[in-house]
C-alpha cells in the first residue's frame, strides 16, 4: 500500500499582471507520508500560502499535479476537489477564521454538522473540553482573546477528525507565550488524531518540531528534508 | 434543516433585521392599501348585484317618455317608476338640502328596503314596497340634522309628510359615497302637490324593469334597435344593466386602486433600496462563511441551495408579518376616510393578500438576491488570501434588475406598461433632480466645512467622503419628506388660503330651481329684505350632440372637463362679470335675428373640444335639437364665485325651454340659532318658507364638504407615507450600515489618537444634522413647487408661500435624520476603541 498522503508534481503557479506574467511557485515537488508533519517555511511573499492553497485542492496549479490521497486533486473540477476536502482536510488558519454570528461551540459543530454528523454538537463540546475552553462554549468570538480563538478554531479543525490539517501560519496572530501554548496544543492533538500535518509558518521553532521542513525562496523549493517524488 | 438553523444563527446576530424590515414594511405598505382598495371594491360590488332594484332600467334628465314603459308592458315586464333629485327639506326648526327619492308603491322590483319604524335597537323591517301617500321615510341623520322624530311632519316643497320609517339601506342605494344630502323617501302621490318638479330642474328619472330574462333580453334588444335608428331621440336616455353599471364602477375602482398602489410603490421603492444596501452588507458578512464553508468541501450548488432556502425563509417570514401589520394599518387609513366610506365594508378577499406576497418575492428577487448572487462562487481560496476579488453582480446589472423588478410590480399594480414607465419615469426623474441638486448643496457644505473647527469639519467630511451614500439617504428622504409636506400643505393650508382669496364681496349662497313665477315675487323680497343679488340666469340642462354636422361621441365629450354630461346653459344679453371675451364677439345687448343661433364658450373646454370661431355645434334640450354657431369664446375668473356658464346663448334662444332661475346672493347679517347649534341667515329660513321648492345652497357648506373630503383623503395619503418615511429611515439605517465597520474603525482611531468622545459624536450629530437640512430643503422647495402647481392650475388661485412649511420640512428633516442617525450609530461613539477594532478584525 502507498504510504503518501500528499504528493506535488512539478507545481507551478503564475498570475497575469498588466504587463508581464508573474510566478509565484516555480516547479516544486515532494512526498509526505500519513501521520508525518511537515513544515513550509520561508520569507514573507516567498510562495508558502499560494503552495497551502494548492495542496489542499483551494486553488489550481498553472502546471504540475497534486495527488491527497488517492486523489489526483488536478486532474478534478471544484466540485471534485470539494468532496475531497469534505472527506480528508482540515484548516486552522492566521486569522482564525471564526464566524462572529456563532457561538465557540457553533463554530466547532458547524463543519460536521454541514457534513451532516447528528452528533456534532456533543463532538463539539468534548473538543472544546480537550483545548480548555468547555467554560466558555457559549461565548461569541469578540468575547474571546486571540489564542483562545485558536484554540477554538483548533478544535474545530480536530472535530472533523480530517486525515490531514492544513494550518496556515497558526500563531502569526499571537503572542509568543500564547504562540507557544497554541503550538503545543496542535502539536499535542495531532499527535493523538494520527492526522498528517502541513504547517506554513516562518518561526523556526515552530517548524523545527515538525518531522519535515521544507523551505521555500522566491516561488522556489531550496531545501528539503523530504524525498523528492521525482528524484 | 440546517439552513434554517444558520439562518436563525444569522437573525440572532442582528445582520438580518434590516433586510426583514425592509421587506416588512414594503409588504405592510402594500397589504394596507391594496386590503382598504379591495374592501371597498367587494362594498361596491355588493351593492351592484341588487345595484338597480330591477333586471334593467331606463334612465333620462327628461320626463319619461311613456312609450319606454308601454313597450315594456307590452313584453311583459313589471315596471315601476323613480325620480332623484336634491332639494331643501325642513322642519319648525331648520333644514337640509337634502337627497330626495320619488318612488311608485310597487318600487323596489329587486330587492328590499331595509327599514326601521322604532329606536335603531329594534331588529330592521325588510319591505317590498315604497312609502303610501303622505308619508315620508328618512335616513335617521335626517332626524339628528332637522331635530325630529319619528312621528313628526317634515317639509317637502309644498307638501308636509309624516315621517313614519327610517331608512337602513336600501337596493339601488347608489356607490355607497356618503356624500350626498340625507336621504328621504316619498311616494310619486305626493309629487304633484309638493311642486317640487318643475321645468328645467335637475331631476334623474329611472324607469324600473324586471321579468323573465328572455323578455328583459328582448326588451334590451328593441332599445339597442331604436337607439340606432333614432339616435337624436335617445340621445337623453341611458340604458342602465347590472353589466354596464359594473362596468363603469370597475374602471372608477381600478383608477382608484392603481393610484394608492403606485403611491405605495414608492414605499416598496425605498424599502428595495434599504434592502438592496443591508444586502450587500449581509453578502459581506457571508462572505467568510461561504468560503469557509466551500474550504470544508461544500459544493456551490449545495451553497446557492442555502442561499435560496434562507431567502425563501426571510420572505415568508416577513411577508406574513408584513401582511399582519398591513391588515391592522389598513383599520388606521379607513379611519382617516371614515364618512367618506359606508361603515360596513366586507372582508376582503385574498387577492390583496396575493398582491403583497407577490410584492414580497420580487422585492427579495430585485433588491436582495443580485446582492448574493456571487456568493457561491466565491473561491475557498478566500480562506487563506482575503484580498482576492469576489466576482459581484455589477453595480449596473444590480440596479437593472432593481428597476425591472419595480417595472414589474407597477405593471402589475396598474395594469398599464406605458402608466407604469410613466410613473417610474417621472420618479425617477425627480430623484435625479433631487440628486443633482444634492450634490451641488454637497459641494457647498464641503467648502464651508473645510474652514470649520474640528467636529464641523469632521461631519462635513465625511459627508462628501462618502457622498454616495449621502445621496441616497438624500434622494429617499427628500422625496418622502416632500410628499408628506404636500399633503400636510393641501389638508391644512390649501382649502382656508383659498377662502382667504375670495373677494371680499363674494356671494354666500346660490338660489336655484326658481320657477319664472316665482321670479318676481322673488326678486321683491330680496330688495326688502336688502339683500343683494347677482343678476338672475335662465337655466335649461342639455347636451352637445354634433360639430360641424358630425356627432359628438360621448369619449369625445368627455375629454373636456364639464361637457361629457348634460350641462346647464344660460342666455344673456350682457356679458356676465367676470367673464372676458378672448376671441369671437359678444353680441353687444343686440337680440340676432340671424337664422343660426349664437353661443358663447368658456375658453378651457373650447380647446379641450378643440371648437374655434364659426364652428357650428348641434344642441339638445329636452328632446328638441337645434344648431348654433360659435361666435365668441370667453375667459371665466371661477375664483369670483359668481354663477358661470360653460355655454350661453343670445337672448331668448332658451324661452321655448321653459327655464328656472338661478342667482348668487350675499346675506350677510342677522342670523339666528337652528337645530344643531348651527347658525343660519334669517333670511334664507324665511325664504326657504315661502318659497319651499326653490334650492339654497350655502357656499361656506360646500367649502366645509370639500375641505373635509380633502382633509380624509390627504390624512389617508399621510398614513401611507409615513410608512414610506418609515422605509426611508430603513434606507438611513442601511446605509449606515454600509459604512458601519468603516466608521467604527475611524471612531477607534481617532479616539485612540485622543479624540474626545464628544468630537467624535459632535462629528456624526453634524453629519446627519446637515443631512437632515439638505433633505428638509430639497423637500421643502419641491413642495412649494408642487403646492404652486396645484394652486395655480388646479384650484385656479394665486400662488402663495408657505413659510411654515419650509420651517416644518428642514426642522423635520434635521430632527429626524440625526435622531435616526446618532441611534443607530450609538454604538461607534459609546463602544470602547480596543473593542472596536477587535470587533471589526
Amino acid at each position: 500500500m502507498n504510504n503518501n498522503i500528499l504528493r506535488a508534481e512539478h507545481l507551478s503557479k503564475t498570475v497575469s499582471t498588466s504587463d508581464h506574467e508573474l510566478t509565484i511557485l516555480d516547479d516544486v515537488s515532494f512526498e509526505l507520508n500519513r501521520g508525518q508533519s511537515l513544515a513550509i517555511v520561508g520569507p514573507s511573499g516567498a510562495g508558502k500560502s499560494t503552495l497551502l492553497g494548492l495542496l489542499a485542492g483551494l486553488d489550481t496549479p498553472s502546471k504540475g499535479k497534486v495527488w491527497l490521497g488517492d486523489s489526483e486533486l488536478t486532474a478534478m473540477d471544484e466540485e471534485g476537489r470539494a468532496a475531497v476536502r469534505a472527506k480528508m482536510v482540515g484548516f486552522v488558519f492566521q486569522t482564525f477564521q471564526l464566524l462572529s454570528s456563532l457561538t465557540a461551540l457553533e463554530n466547532v459543530s458547524l463543519p460536521m454538522e454541514l457534513a451532516g454528523d447528528k452528533h456534532a454538537l456533543d463532538r463539539a463540546n468534548k473538543y472544546l473540553l480537550r483545548v480548555g475552553l468547555a467554560e466558555r462554549v457559549n461565548h461569541y468570538p469578540k468575547q474571546l482573546s486571540g489564542g483562545e480563538q485558536q484554540r477554538v478554531a483548533i478544535a474545530r479543525a480536530f472535530a472533523c477528525q480530517p486525515k490531514i490539517l492544513f494550518a496556515d501560519e497558526p500563531t502569526g496572530n499571537l503572542d509568543q507565550k500564547t504562540g507557544l501554548k497554541v503550538c503545543d496544543l496542535l502539536f499535542e492533538l495531532n499527535e493523538q488524531s494520527d492526522a498528517t500535518l502541513v504547517l506554513v509558518t516562518h518561526e523556526q521553532r515552530l517548524a523545527s518540531r515538525c518531522d519535515h521542513m521544507i523551505t521555500i525562496d522566491d516561488g522556489k523549493l531550496v531545501e528539503s528534508s523530504l524525498t523528492n517524488s521525482q528524484q | 434543516m440546517l439552513d434554517i438553523k444558520l439562518l436563525w444563527r444569522d437573525w440572532r446576530g442582528g445582520q438580518l433585521n434590516l433586510i426583514v424590515s425592509a421587506l416588512t414594511l414594503a409588504v405592510m405598505v402594500v397589504t394596507a392599501v391594496s386590503v382598504l382598495a379591495d374592501r371597498v371594491e367587494r362594498g361596491l360590488e355588493e351593492q351592484i348585484t341588487s345595484f338597480l332594484a330591477a333586471d334593467l332600467a331606463v334612465q333620462s334628465s327628461l320626463v319619461m317618455d311613456n312609450s319606454f314603459r308601454l313597450k315594456a308592458q307590452e313584453i311583459g315586464l313589471n315596471t315601476a317608476q323613480v325620480a332623484f333629485f336634491s332639494s331643501m327639506v325642513f322642519s319648525e326648526t331648520s333644514n337640509h338640502l337634502a337627497s330626495v327619492k320619488v318612488v311608485e308603491t310597487n318600487y323596489p322590483l329587486r330587492g328590499q328596503i331595509e327599514v326601521s319604524h322604532k329606536d335603531s335597537t329594534q331588529p330592521p323591517e325588510l319591505l317590498s314596497q315604497g312609502p303610501d301617500k303622505g308619508e315620508a321615510w328618512v335616513e335617521a341623520r335626517l332626524l339628528n340634522l332637522l331635530d325630529l322624530s319619528l312621528g313628526d311632519n317634515v317639509e317637502v316643497g309644498y307638501s308636509s309628510l309624516r315621517i313614519t320609517r327610517i331608512i337602513i339601506n336600501e337596493p339601488d342605494r347608489g356607490t355607497g359615497f356618503n356624500s350626498a344630502g340625507a336621504r328621504i323617501m316619498m311616494s310619486d302621490l305626493d309629487l304633484t302637490e309638493s311642486q317640487l318638479v318643475r321645468p328645467g330642474s335637475r331631476i334623474t328619472y329611472r324607469l324600473l324593469m324586471s321579468g323573465a330574462d328572455p323578455k328583459v333580453k328582448k326588451y334590451q334588444q328593441w332599445y339597442q334597435d331604436s337607439d340606432e335608428a333614432q339616435p337624436e331621440s335617445f340621445s337623453h336616455y341611458r340604458l342602465r344593466t347590472p353589466e354596464n353599471a359594473e362596468e363603469q364602477l370597475s374602471e372608477a375602482l381600478e383608477r382608484g386602486r392603481s393610484f394608492l398602489l403606485l403611491s405605495g410603490t414608492i414605499g416598496v421603492l425605498l424599502a428595495g433600496l434599504a434592502m438592496a444596501l443591508a444586502s450587500q452588507r449581509y453578502a459581506i458578512r457571508l462572505t467568510d462563511q461561504v468560503a469557509l464553508m466551500k474550504a470544508w468541501g461544500q459544493s456551490a450548488r449545495r451553497i446557492r441551495r442555502s442561499q435560496l432556502v434562507r431567502l425563501i425563509v426571510i420572505t415568508s417570514i416577513a411577508s406574513i408579518l408584513g401582511m399582519l401589520l398591513g391588515w391592522l394599518a389598513h383599520f388606521i387609513l379607513l379611519t382617516a376616510a371614515e364618512g367618506i366610506f359606508e361603515a360596513t365594508l366586507p372582508a376582503p378577499g385574498v387577492r390583496p393578500f396575493i398582491v403583497a406576497a407577490v410584492t414580497g418575492f420580487i422585492s427579495v428577487m430585485g433588491f436582495a438576491l443580485p446582492a448574493l448572487w456571487h456568493l457561491p462562487t466565491i473561491a475557498p481560496l478566500k480562506v487563506l488570501r482575503r484580498d482576492l476579488p469576489d466576482s459581484l453582480v455589477s453595480q449596473s446589472k444590480r440596479l437593472l434588475v432593481g428597476i425591472s423588478a419595480l417595472l414589474l410590480l407597477t405593471y402589475w399594480y396598474s395594469g398599464s406598461l406605458l402608466m407604469s414607465m410613466m410613473f417610474l419615469g417621472t420618479l425617477f426623474a425627480l430623484f435625479g433632480i433631487c440628486a443633482f441638486i444634492a450634490l451641488q448643496a454637497l459641494k457647498l457644505v464641503q467648502g464651508f466645512g473645510s474652514w470649520q473647527g474640528s467636529f464641523v469639519r469632521l461631519g462635513l467630511a465625511n459627508l462628501w467622503r462618502r457622498r454616495n451614500q449621502t445621496m441616497v439617504q438624500l434622494i429617499g428622504f427628500s422625496v418622502t419628506l416632500m410628499l408628506l409636506l404636500v399633503t400636510t400643505g393641501m389638508r391644512t393650508n390649501l382649502v382656508a388660503e383659498w377662502q382667504a382669496q375670495l373677494p371680499e364681496d363674494s356671494p354666500t349662497h346660490f338660489l336655484f330651481n326658481v320657477s319664472s313665477s316665482e321670479l318676481e315675487p322673488l326678486k321683491s323680497l330680496l330688495q326688502e329684505e336688502n339683500v343683494s343679488a347677482e343678476r338672475w340666469y335662465p337655466m335649461v340642462r342639455g347636451r352637445l350632440v354634433s360639430l360641424n354636422s358630425e356627432p359628438l361621441t360621448v369619449e369625445r365629450l368627455r375629454q373636456t372637463d364639464g361637457l361629457g354630461r348634460e350641462v346647464n346653459f344660460t342666455q344673456s344679453a350682457n356679458l356676465p362679470p367676470s367673464n372676458a371675451i378672448t376671441s369671437g364677439k359678444w353680441w353687444d345687448g343686440q337680440i340676432t335675428n340671424n337664422a343660426i343661433a349664437e353661443f358663447s364658450m368658456e375658453q378651457e373646454v373650447a380647446e379641450e373640444l378643440g371648437v374655434a370661431i364659426g364652428d357650428v355645434i348641434g344642441f339638445s334640450i329636452g328632446g328638441i335639437t337645434f344648431d348654433a354657431e360659435l361666435t365668441s369664446i370667453r375667459s371665466v375668473d371661477w375664483q369670483s364665485m359668481n354663477a358661470n356658464f360653460y355655454i350661453i346663448f343670445s337672448p331668448g334662444m332658451l324661452d321655448r325651454f321653459s327655464p328656472n332661475w338661478l342667482t348668487a346672493i350675499r346675506a350677510t347679517e342677522k342670523t339666528q340659532q337652528v337645530g344643531q347649534n348651527t347658525q343660519e341667515h334669517a333670511f334664507v329660513s324665511k325664504l326657504i318658507k315661502n318659497y319651499p321648492a326653490a334650492v339654497v345652497l350655502e357656499l361656506s357648506q360646500v367649502v366645509e364638504r370639500i375641505r373635509d373630503i380633502i382633509n380624509r383623503v390627504t390624512l389617508g395619503l399621510e398614513m401611507i407615507l409615513l410608512l414610506v418615511l418609515a422605509c426611508g429611515a430603513l434606507v438611513l439605517f442601511a446605509a449606515i450600515g454600509v459604512s458601519y465597520d468603516e466608521r467604527l474603525r475611524e471612531s477607534a482611531v481617532l479616539r485612540t489618537l485622543g479624540s474626545s468622545r464628544k468630537i467624535v459624536a459632535g462629528g456624526l450629530a453634524i453629519e446627519f444634522a446637515v443631512l437632515g437640512a439638505i433633505a428638509g430643503i430639497i423637500a421643502s422647495a419641491g413642495a412649494e413647487l408642487m403646492l404652486y402647481l396645484i394652486q395655480t392650475k388646479v384650484f385656479d388661485m394665486a400662488a402663495s408661500w408657505h413659510f411654515a412649511l419650509w420651517g416644518l420640512g428642514i426642522v423635520g428633516g434635521v430632527v429626524i435624520i440625526t435622531t435616526l442617525g446618532l441611534l443607530r450609530s450609538r454604538k461607534i461613539i459609546t463602544v470602547p476603541p480596543l473593542q472596536s477594532l477587535r470587533q471589526i478584525t
